[in-house]
């Protein structure tokens, strides 16, 4: 207002109720508001990458581009974890662990052939994953857990075609869930991401025989617990 | 049995690529924050994030002084000092002849300023009357008397008599212009002008630099070595004993802590008891207060401030010892990363301030900053003891 008085600008009584107003908006909005807003305008930008600069914006410590990464592949690291861990909060926490490692090492992450990146990429995340959620088995000295699973963790099926199909899968990753630790963390090295009990026996610090009567018994009671609950060999793979 | 193992494990490995679970549990704000400040990783800002926090910065700067300009310049002030809450709004005003015995020479040209003064204001109330007003030469006064008794015609020549033709007249901002029912009429204009030159203004805006020794602890264990904070100070005077004083100061705290005030896991992450901790801290300081000077003197006076400071915290570096099984062992924490921390502390302190030129001021004020909330990853509640030593300047 003093500089518009001296550069002896005419105001007219409209263009100072208006300005009547906006300082009186600015007086009312609060701190934390007003940030909000900035907040909002900044991060209403969408736009689509593609995975490659995704990852190259990752390599560089591009806040933005993290959070796509993360948003986009939490779903699947999720799910690989939690066949291992049996808590889901314990889970959605390892993830998290996860991420935090693949961020460091996304720099010496190598790219090769831009086709087959994905691929590639996603089983070098599984792999972070699988070790994480090991080191937090091992740390917790594979101690069974107590409780059940509450409905809320698992997604609701839709109405289509497959929904009964994807009740079917869920009761198998619970029952894979309800194995001991040891028998759980051998199975689904083995048998889901395919290590076999050479590098199974160096991870979790067994022996190989162990490694081998482990999986025969998770085996065993899986099987038992399929005979027993579901008499669905329609579902049996490829069928 | 081999054959039925195949099966088995074909089907487990469809269920574990499609078994419906529930992924809408990413929260990447948490990760961002939480994962990435315990790590001590650096997770790059990007542009955007500059900007915000630069504009969080530029915004509560803009916001703290936009208040006492809404304050003081818009409203009508109450503080009697010339030139407050003045707004210029220039209206050709022609004043015309009302009375075949009055000569033309009455009539004026001129140009109606409205200019709001309070003392103007309060004579108005008064329903002062014109011609005494004039008899004491104000014009101004009794312009506003003159619109409040309605007698144009006694006004004009009022002023004719003891003042001629009058160029400038003054009212208050409150008196609507519309009120002034002159007809329109063949004007002259004589040129000679009389004017109210106004008092000499002060700018109300001051700002200094400031240098500040201090000391932090956290709840009342032993100090650590002094720190230093240095910066800008801004203010704009209210009244005559009233200012809001903003400041941006960066500075480095050094304090100790013993580990059982650390919040849980906030070091390490596996658990192991933290010791103890010594702690050096970069931030910048936002203190935003009330500055009150209770004792005025000739050339200076003592003054007492309260307010509130808040924290972006630049980086954090942790020399600590914790129990590994038994053995002590030391370790550091070292991390990189932009946090906020709104409104932490309480700022309470009293002071003298001294003029030493015409305008420029040297303060000495002694401080103590209690806390309300922690800071740090530690979420320590930090307080300071300190003394800013500031050179301030009126704005011109």
């Amino acid at each position: 207002m003093r500089l518009i008085k001296l550069c002896k600008i005419d105001l007219s009584p409209e263009i100072f109720r208006y300005f009547d107003k906006t300082i009186n908006f600015l007086t009312r909005a609060t701190f934390a508001n007003f940030l909000r807003i900035i907040h909002v305008l900044n991060h209403s930008e969408h736009k689509r990458y593609n995975l490659y600069e995704i990852v190259e914006g990752c390599r560089n410590g591009d806040n933005k581009f993290q959070e796509i990464f993360y948003e986009h592949y939490f779903g699947f690291c999720l799910k690989v974890v939690f066949r291992y861990i049996y808590r889901y909060e314990q889970s959605v926490d390892v993830v998290h662990d996860g991420f935090l490692k693949i961020f460091r090492a996304l720099k010496n992450f190598e790219t090769v052939n831009e086709n087959e990146l994905e691929v590639v990429l996603m089983g070098w995340m599984r792999r972070i994953m699988v070790n994480t959620a090991i080191d937090l088995l091992r740390k917790k000295e594979m101690i069974p857990e107590i409780g059940g699973l509450p409905e809320s963790v698992w997604e609701e099926p839709d109405k289509s075609t497959a929904a009964d199909q994807l009740l079917f899968y869920k009761e198998l990753i619970s029952e894979v869930k309800k194995l001991p630790p040891s028998y759980r963390t051998v199975f689904n090295l083995f048998v889901i991401d395919g290590y076999n009990h050479m590098e199974i026996a160096a991870m979790l610090d067994i022996s190989v025989g162990t490694s081998k009567s482990s999986l025969f018994k998770a085996r065993n009671i899986l099987q038992k617990a399929i005979n027993k609950n579901y008499t669905a060999p329609k579902y049996a793979a490829g069928k | 049995m081999q054959q039925g193992n195949e099966h088995i494990d074909d089907l487990f490995r469809k269920a574990a690529d499609h078994y419906p679970l529930n992924t809408k549990s990413s929260d990447w704000e948490k990760f961002n924050e939480e994962f990435g400040r315990n790590s001590g990783v650096y997770l790059a800002k990007s542009v955007n994030q500059k900007f915000y926090l630069s504009a969080k910065k530029w915004a509560a700067a803009l916001v703290l002084v936009l208040v006492p300009m809404a304050i003081a310049e818009v409203k009508p002030s109450r503080s009697g000092q010339p030139g407050a809450g003045m707004r210029t709004l220039q209206v050709p005003i022609v004043i015309t002849q009302h009375s075949n015995d009055e000569p033309e020479a009455m009539a004026n040209f001129g140009v109606l300023k409205s200019t709001a003064l309070v003392a103007q204001s309060n004579r108005m109330q008064a329903n002062t009357s014109p011609l005494t007003a004039i008899e004491h030469g104000d014009i101004a006064a009794a312009s506003v008397a003159e619109i409040n008794t309605k007698d144009k015609s006694l006004f004009l020549t009022a002023i004719a008599e003891q003042k001629g033709p009058v160029a400038e007249l003054r009212i208050d901002k409150q008196l609507s212009i519309n009120s002034l029912e002159f007809e329109k009429a063949p004007t002259i204009s004589n040129g000679s002008e009389v004017q109210h030159s106004p008092p000499e203004k002060q700018s109300r805006f001051y700002f200094g630099a400031v240098v500040a020794p201090e000391y932090t602890r956290v709840k009342l264990q032993q100090f650590s070595k002094p720190g230093i904070n240095f910066g800008v100070i801004a203010g704009f005077q209210l009244n005559k004993n009233l200012s809001l004083e903003l400041g941006m100061l960066l500075t480095k705290k050094y304090y100790y802590s013993d580990g059982k005030y650390l919040s849980k896991n906030s070091l390490s992450r596996d658990g192991s008891d933290i010791i103890s901790l010594d702690a050096y801290n970069s931030i910048t300081e936002i203190p935003f207060g009330v500055k009150y000077n209770f004792k005025q003197q000739k050339k200076g006076g003592f003054f007492a401030s309260a307010g509130a400071v808040s924290y972006v915290m630049h980086k954090e570096l942790y020399n600590y010892s914790y129990d590994a099984n038994g053995q002590q062992k030391e370790g550091v924490k070292y991390v990189n990363k932009a946090a906020n921390y709104y409104f932490s502390n309480i700022h309470l302190s009293v002071g003298y301030e001294r003029q030493i030129s015409k305008n420029g001021m040297l303060r000495v004020e002694p401080y103590y900053r209690i806390p309300i909330s922690g800071i740090g990853i530690n979420d320590l509640p930090v307080t300071s003891l300190g003394i800013n030593l500031a050179l301030t300047t009126k704005l011109k």
